[in-house]
């Protein structure tokens, strides 16, 4: 059987198999990871035999020709599979263990439907596949955001309404595109809309715009950025993290597949040393990475806080990816792999304090790191990846974007980007000093470690990161067969080094791993060197002198977490309040009732009946003379 | 060989460093009318702090204090001294940018480790006052990368070289200005201190700090002067034709933010953000927009 | 005319620290940090001192802000026995070596509040003191002259009054417990207690 086939046969079967023994959790969820490591495992072998398709004709006719749904191993649509089902394997580990009496979501099912329009949507050959399953992977996502909860439906519905605007301007998109083109083929279409630009520039840019929309409300980039912080924080906290880093990327696949070689191959007007579309789309990439990074450092609910950290993060991406250069796709796809990677470890150690403590709001945790010391590692780790901080993964793609955009003299949109990664330090150290660090509540005095199966994939996780920062050459390699499927010329990239167009910048990140670790060394001969410490309780603290115990409070009341960026805030109020989306809808609501009311005159009050009956009256004149 | 030159390097800079305090408080103490410590008076607090007891709270102290300390000793090692450096490298600003970081994260999170609300107060409005001055830093930075077209110290400071004139001073007074202000806040000076505030918040992030790990707090902030006094030497001033000229033009530098740190009193964490934004970012873009077209 | 010090001297001759332990004193002795609990009026004496007429800067003294970066503990006054209770966690959240300077004649013999309730007459019952700075109050002088014995003390390994408060840890308890038993409300409606409320915990 055709291997393309099996990939996508095999979470649909076991989908429907686990339906049937939904009672099970637990082999329901050991046959989830079985079918993950299936996929990654024959994804991996799939590497590099780029000649894989599979095809069906339908039996009806359009543009003269049968109706063909097929399937094609690119590099570009194996790099984000390959990678997705990767995270899913980890994921997967860990929601076996999740997924206990108290936690059980029972979503392992739809999320296997996911799974399987997942990797239908990154190996699509054409418009009419790639649409199906992209209405599939919209609407189990829904079912899966939902899981049964009354405040999580709410979210769903948020979600789903926006995706549905999403995949109606995808379906205007494909229609008006093929109608072009004349076929549903999607590398034929890229073709004819780059005839269509040199002729018509207003109707291209309408198609494009259509396209666009849709990616970018599936990555929510602005302004479509409000609805993670919704779906994710309600969406169940093992499948948070596939929502953030999987999904996310379907808007940055779609516009890495279609958009950018438009725009690469068209003849556009130009903006400095860039065309004016992407300069658009560098700019919608840059306000929501700054937007959603001065929202996250206002979260006081730890979901929300990374939800909007994500919409930055592929802020960056986009930003990345509007350069039209190699380094900058380079750095985009990179970050995609990097965001992916230490999201996903961010997001399983929230689910692992969830799942201990039972409590979202950070404010009221404190201290784990007492009693969750490798649970506090990873997210340690995570974070000084997400942060952009050199040795970790995160350094490099950020580094790529960074560098790509100077290169490009994209000022202001890499001024933004540095905004947003200073303000990514913020954010991420207040869930850290506000969850894992300061004093534990008596509450949970006694809680303990994660267990052993969430443990195993969150440290994989942090050895991933760590391993992609020191030699690079693991996810540039294969960036490389990625930009030659794209048509760009590049150099083979080399394992430690990552290269730029700017002058004399190279980077070598393993030389920067081993000065690192030297100075550490150092750091730790000085610490060792000195006096001999004594370890105290939390409480004793400088209180000017007094005794806090003695005032019968609690060690949580000196946690600092609740108004962590208070100040700050107040600066940046006006603004919030100017762009709250509450406010927006809320006056959108507020519009919608006066219409209404008005509208109900006409049947409600006499006034309205006689003008009604005159407008009756005449559109049938109307009608009679034409 | 590397690993050699490297040790030889990070003593060079805390030793560097130690000593510019020490002058620093001379300086201030001159300015007070005082007659003021010896100039080798850190080098003693350090030794003393080293070699007394300390209090930890976990070991997240431990790990903290440590990873500070060796973030900054790592940035410095790509900061070149009049061309030298321990290793053969670019020095890209962005490494530098981001290596600094590490220390801020180490700092930040063995303080909050420890648990008390003034410290966790301090490092709350640090990281405030972080995104506050990166965003001129780095539009002065910008300017530099644009004009040099690479984003190597190096090379940036050897466009300099030759005369006296050919120094970015010269070239860019605007950005100079603009980086005076923002080396202010990023040395953690007066008018920009709310995070060590002793009279509001008992020293800030170094309330709980005692012996070795306030030791290696200095041993971080001795590090970091020499490190963002280098920046500054590279940036503008000819990154210096040996390394006895780069240390005094450091020096030179280091005495400017100090007499500043004297004559100023304290802005609130929200004003002191404000005034960067405004003013620096301000001046920095004019800067940047002369550049660039 | 030269006074000689025969205490010191004999010290000198019996001084069999170990090098390092003679090397750390001399950096201990050029940089103390003192914490002042300015528990009274003595604490208008030390302005002078820190600035430029008397200048403690050059001995390397100068002040912190809190008990965890201090070497030296200041009181600079009279002790009431409920301030005496945060003098004593003040003093042990200190880290070793510290030393503990009473100043002012109300740390010494109660001053001229000998008499009151509730006063402590000699700090030294409960805390150890290094060395005591007489007057009511001490001019600058004198306390430039104490920092400088202080100095010479802890050069010469001498100041080791940590080591007696350990030594001795019952003697000082069972004093501190006796002067606590003193600040116990009489009646019960009269306790202080904070009332943590549950709800409040989410507000801002």
């Amino acid at each position: 059987m055709n291997i393309m086939l099996m990939l996508l046969v095999v979470p649909l079967i076991t989908a429907f198999l686990t339906m049937a023994i939904l009672k099970h959790q637990k082999t329901v969820w050991t046959i989830f990871l079985a079918v993950s490591g299936y996929l990654s495992y024959a994804l991996f072998t799939m590497y590099g035999k780029w000649d894989l398709s599979w095809s069906i004709e339908l039996g009806f006719k359009m543009f003269g020709k049968n109706v063909v749904l097929s399937l094609i191993n690119s590099p570009l649509g194996w790099f984000f599979a390959f990678f997705a089902s990767l995270t899913t394997l980890l994921i997967a580990m860990f929601s076996i263990a999740y997924n206990d009496e108290k936690h059980d979501s029972k979503t392992a099912p739809i999320w296997l439907l996911l799974i399987f329009s997942n990797i239908g949507i990154f190996f699509a050959k054409d418009w009419l596949m790639f649409f199906i399953m992209w209405e599939a992977m919209s609407t189990t996502a829904y079912f899966i955001i939902a899981h049964g909860k009354e405040i999580s439906a709410k979210a769903a519905k948020f979600y789903l309404s926006i995706s549905l605007i999403g995949t109606s301007t995808l379906l205007l998109g494909i229609i008006l595109v093929s109608r072009l083109s004349q076929t549903f083929d999607i590398g034929v279409s890229i073709d004819s809309l780059v005839k269509l630009f040199s002729t018509n520039y207003s109707a291209a840019l309408l198609y494009i715009g259509l396209f666009i929309t849709t990616f970018l409300i599936k990555s929510a980039i602005f302004p479509f950025y409000m609805w993670p912080s919704k779906a994710y924080a309600e969406s169940p906290d093992d499948f948070t993290p596939f929502l953030s880093t999987v999904m996310s990327k379907y808007g940055v696949y779609g516009l890495i597949l279609f958009i950018l070689p438009i725009l690469a191959k068209s003849d556009l007007p130009m903006f400095g040393k860039i065309s004016q579309p992407a300069y658009m789309l560098a700019v919608l990439g840059a306000i929501t990475s700054v937007l959603a990074t001065i929202l996250a450092i206002f979260q006081t609910d730890m979901k929300k806080l990374f939800a909007y950290s994500s919409v930055a993060n592929v802020g960056y991406i986009v930003m990345g990816l509007a350069t039209m250069s190699v380094v900058g796709i380079q750095g985009a796809l990179f970050h995609s792999v990097n965001h992916m990677i230490f999201k996903t470890a961010i997001f399983l150690s929230l689910a692992a304090v969830i799942y201990r403590t039972g409590e979202r709001d950070m404010h009221k945790l404190g201290g784990l790191v007492y009693k969750m010391p490798l649970t506090f590692l990873v997210y340690l780790l995570a974070i000084i990846s997400a942060a952009g901080i050199p040795p970790l993964s995160g350094f490099t793609s950020k580094w790529l974007i960074v560098q790509a955009l100077m290169a490009q003299k994209m000022l202001f949109v890499v001024v933004a980007m540095i905004f947003a990664s200073t303000g990514a330090f913020m954010y991420l150290l207040r869930c850290l000093a506000s969850v894992f660090l300061g004093q534990l509540p008596d509450k949970y005095k006694d809680i303990k470690e994660a267990p052993l199966l969430m443990a195993i994939p969150m440290t994989i996780l942090m050895l991933l990161t760590l391993a992609i920062g020191v030699i690079p050459g693991i996810i540039t390699k294969p960036i490389d067969a990625v930009l030659t499927g794209m048509g760009y010329n590049v150099e083979p990239s080399s394992w430690t080094t990552v290269h730029t167009a700017l002058a004399k910048s190279d980077l070598n990140l393993t030389y920067l791993f081993y000065v690192f670790m030297v100075a550490c060394v150092i750091s730790l001969i000085m610490y060792l060197i000195s006096g001999k410490q004594e370890k105290i309780d939390q409480i004793d603290n400088y209180t000017a002198g007094e005794n806090p115990l003695e005032w019968d409070t609690t060690p949580d009341r000196f946690n600092f977490a609740y108004g962590f960026y208070q100040p700050f805030k107040q600066m940046f109020n006006p603004m919030l309040d100017l762009i709250s989306f509450e406010r927006w809808m809320s006056s959108f609501g507020r519009i919608v009732e006066r219409a209404s009311s008005a509208l109900s005159l006409l049947y409600t009050r006499s006034e309205g009946a006689i003008l009604m009956l005159y407008i009756g009256i005449a559109i049938l004149i109307i009608g009679g003379m034409m | 060989m590397v690993v050699i030159n490297i040790i030889l390097y990070s003593l060079f800079a805390i030793l560097v460093g130690l000593i510019f305090m020490g002058i620093g408080r001379k300086v201030s103490a001159r300015m007070h009318l005082r007659y003021g410590p010896p100039f080798y008076q850190s080098i003693l607090d350090i030794f003393k702090l080293m070699s007394r007891k300390s209090f930890t709270h976990n070991f997240v102290m431990d790990l903290g204090m440590v990873m500070a300390l060796a973030g900054l000793l790592g940035t410095m090692l790509y900061v070149p001294i009049a061309g030298h450096s321990a290793f053969i490298s670019n020095s890209n600003i962005i490494v530098i940018m981001y290596l600094m970081a590490i220390g801020s994260l180490g700092m930040a999170m063995a303080v909050t480790a420890s648990g008390n609300p003034n410290a966790t107060i301090g490092i709350s409005r640090a990281l405030t006052m972080m995104l506050g001055y990166e965003i001129p830093f780095f539009i002065i930075v910008l300017g530099l990368i644009i004009s040099n077209n690479s984003s190597s110290i190096s090379v940036i400071a050897a466009s300099q070289a030759g005369s006296i004139w050919n120094w970015n001073i010269w070239h860019m007074p605007l950005g100079y200005i603009a980086m005076e202000i923002t080396l202010q806040a990023m040395m953690g000076e007066k008018p920009f201190d709310a995070m060590i505030a002793p009279a509001e918040v008992a020293s800030g992030p170094m309330v709980e700090l005692s012996g070795k790990y306030l030791g290696l707090g200095l041993l971080t902030h001795a590090v970091s002067i020499f490190v963002e006094t280098g920046l500054m030497v590279n940036f503008f001033f000819g990154g210096g034709s040996n390394p006895i000229d780069f240390v005094i033009k450091q020096l030179g530098i280091y005495l400017i933010a100090v007499i500043f740190d004297n004559i100023f009193p304290r802005y609130k964490i929200e004003q002191a953000v404000k005034f960067l934004w405004i003013f620096p970012t301000g001046i920095a873009v004019v800067q940047l927009l002369l550049l660039a077209f | 005319m030269q006074i000689i010090n025969y205490a010191d001297e004999e010290r000198r001759q019996e001084d069999n620290r170990k090098l390092w332990d003679k090397v750390t004193a001399y950096f201990r002795s050029r940089s103390l940090w003192m914490l002042h609990y300015c528990t009274g009026c003595g604490a208008m004496e030390l302005p002078p001192i820190m600035t430029s007429r008397w200048d403690i800067e050059r001995f390397g003294i100068v002040p912190m802000a809190t008990p965890r970066q201090a070497d030296i503990l200041l009181l600079t006054g009279y002790a009431s026995t409920n301030t005496m209770k945060r003098i004593i966690r003040t003093y042990e959240q200190m880290p070793e070596p510290k030393w503990v300077i009473a100043f002012g004649s109300c740390t010494v013999n109660g001053g001229m509040y000998w008499d009151s309730y509730n006063t402590v007459n000699n700090v030294g019952e409960y805390i150890p003191i290094d060395i005591t700075i007489a007057g009511c109050m001490p001019r600058p002088e004198a306390i430039l002259d104490t920092m400088v014995k202080l100095m010479n003390m802890v050069k010469s390994g001498d100041a080791k009054a940590f080591q007696k408060y350990k030594d001795n840890y019952g003697y000082y308890k069972a004093n501190q417990d006796k002067l606590f038993a003193r600040t116990a409300p009489v009646l019960e409606s009269a306790s202080l207690k904070y009332v943590h409320n549950e709800t409040e915990g989410s507000e801002q």
